[in-house]
């Protein structure tokens, strides 16, 4: 950057950037508060609406909410928020569909009191996490499964995977993005009971 | 908002976090993701969650693995958990964009026009990558090498003798001694300011005739294909040059001409300045990195400039 003289230092000054987080720092607050309330949030959303899609479209709003309000503030402490903003969504589906409007509302508030119950605590999390994962693969396809664990576990390559198996490499791409997908659901949502059976 | 189900989106997002990790992707391809991902929040928040279980998937797996497979693992690729537990993905800044741990391959991070970008290894040392900036990353146990193709990129390295950080831009290369420093590689010119600490500056290759040289705090050394030139620059003037991490350009006694120029980087609509001297007219500014229209409105009600829109093109003569 060209600086010749300090003489003008008492030049325009236009616009200073305010306080605001930036991006990177929104992206990551979310991932880390947000991302581990998404088990409690289906099951919160799975009590009033039975249909899978419709819960996941209804959780996918709640983030797109929470994620654009919390570029202009951070919500602290988020949980709360969080449950504020699904229960408007809710309540507003509710008022458009008139068949489960009543029922919805009545229900909700039966919730209201028990939203602020804190969650597991960050290293309860951790712990639970390799059982998470563990049981997210054993739900996949079989063939699905072994392309992720080839990968993720072992660490092959996509043409080593492919070669082994026999099949194309754009095919193993295709299963790790889908087994990927699937584990994402199940290790973030799933209630899966994390007491290891014996 | 996007047209996609939650599903749809879902598996979309996969699908480019997948794409991402081959060896064939591209800074196009990186360009096209930044563009998918700006579309929507949806494809956004779509994205983060899956890269957060993919990136917590790479590190279960290294954790699991000499348990799981010790023999045919450790044999086939030694060093791998080792490096996987170095890299263990940061919660922090820049979560998306995070490395994933698989060690010898080169993985690309690229930033298009106005552009920012963190990252964060889990050593503590921190990349930020300013505008259309592109950078191939190799980390292995004994060294972090970082190879810029283009653009400007701050480093805060956190030094560690055994795992020399190494960067290298066209012919030069810089060696981290504890540091903080940017380099900057623009078509036929590199530079590199020192902050804070020590760095070594050598040839990467044997081209350049000068010799390797030490840098201390203040030193900004400018190379083009013909000429090396050093001075101390004052920390302030320092800081300035590093308005970009705050989303700011900071200018002095500065030139339009240099000001505009500064601002094109940033932005795919381009300041043009027809009339020479209107180009040395000078000003004192801290102007948004995205701040074209602010700059134009100073032009014409301070400066008394016209000011032209031509499509991409802002032209500004008196």
């Amino acid at each position: 950057m060209a600086e010749t003289s300090d003489t003008n230092r008492e030049g325009l000054d236009l616009l200073r950037v305010g306080g605001a987080m930036t991006a990177p720092d929104v992206d990551a607050w979310f991932v880390r508060e947000v991302l581990p309330l998404e088990a409690a949030l289906l099951k919160f959303l799975r009590r009033i609406r039975r249909d899978r899609t419709d819960v996941e479209d209804l959780c996918h709003d709640v983030y797109v909410r929470v994620y654009e309000a919390a570029q202009r503030e951070i919500p602290d402490p988020v949980r709360p928020f969080l449950f504020t903003v699904a229960r408007n969504l809710l309540l507003n589906r509710a008022r458009h569909e008139n068949v489960v409007a009543i029922e919805a509302v009545a229900d909700l508030d039966s919730l209201g009191v028990a939203l602020d119950e804190p969650g597991p605590d960050r290293n309860v999390i951790a712990r639970q996490e390799l059982h998470r994962f563990q049981l997210a693969l054993d739900r996949l396809p079989p063939r699905v499964r072994q392309v992720v664990v080839m990968r993720k576990i072992e660490g092959l390559s996509r043409p080593e995977i492919a070669t082994r198996l026999g099949i194309a490499a754009s095919t193993v791409s295709e299963y790790l993005a889908t087994g990927m997908d699937a584990i994402t659901d199940l290790v973030l949502g799933e209630a899966i009971d994390t007491d290891p059976k014996p | 908002m996007s047209d996609m189900t939650t599903r749809e989106i879902r598996a979309a997002a996969a699908k480019w976090r997948e794409r991402r990790d081959g060896s064939d992707w591209t800074a196009e391809n990186q360009i096209e993701l930044a563009a998918w991902l700006a579309q929507s929040p949806a494809h956004k928040i779509a994205y983060m969650r899956v890269d957060h279980v993919w990136q917590r998937a790479d590190r279960l797996g290294a954790l699991r693995a000499p348990a799981a497979e010790q023999r045919s693992f450790v044999s086939k690729s030694g060093t791998r958990i080792a490096v996987a537990f170095a890299l263990a993905a940061v919660a922090g800044g820049g979560a998306w964009l995070a490395l994933s741990p698989s060690p010898a391959r080169e993985q690309l991070y690229a930033t298009s026009v106005g552009g920012r970008e963190t990252l964060k290894l889990a050593d503590g040392s921190q990349v930020e990558l300013n505008t259309d900036t592109a950078i191939r990353v190799q980390l292995t146990a004994s060294a972090r090498r970082i190879t810029l193709e283009k653009g400007e990129v701050y480093f805060h390295v956190v030094h560690n003798a055994k795992r020399p950080f190494i960067v290298t831009a066209g012919d030069h290369r810089v060696i981290d001694l504890g540091t903080t420093f940017f380099v900057r590689r623009d078509p036929g010119r590199f530079e590199v300011a020192l902050i804070e600490g020590r760095a070594r500056l050598e040839s990467a290759n044997g081209k350049t005739a000068a010799p390797a040289r030490d840098l201390v705090p203040g030193d900004v050394v400018v190379a083009t294909a013909s000429t090396v030139s050093s001075q101390i620059i004052p920390a302030q003037k320092l800081a300035n040059d590093l308005g970009w991490r705050r989303g700011v350009l900071v200018f002095h006694g500065s030139a339009l001409a240099d000001v505009a120029e500064e601002l094109n980087r940033y932005n795919t609509r381009k300041i043009v300045i027809a009339d020479p001297e209107v180009a040395r007219l000078t000003i004192g500014a801290t102007i948004p990195t995205h701040g074209v229209e602010a700059f134009t409105r100073v032009a014409r009600d301070v400066f008394g400039l016209r000011v032209a829109n031509h499509g991409n093109e802002i032209v500004i003569s008196r």
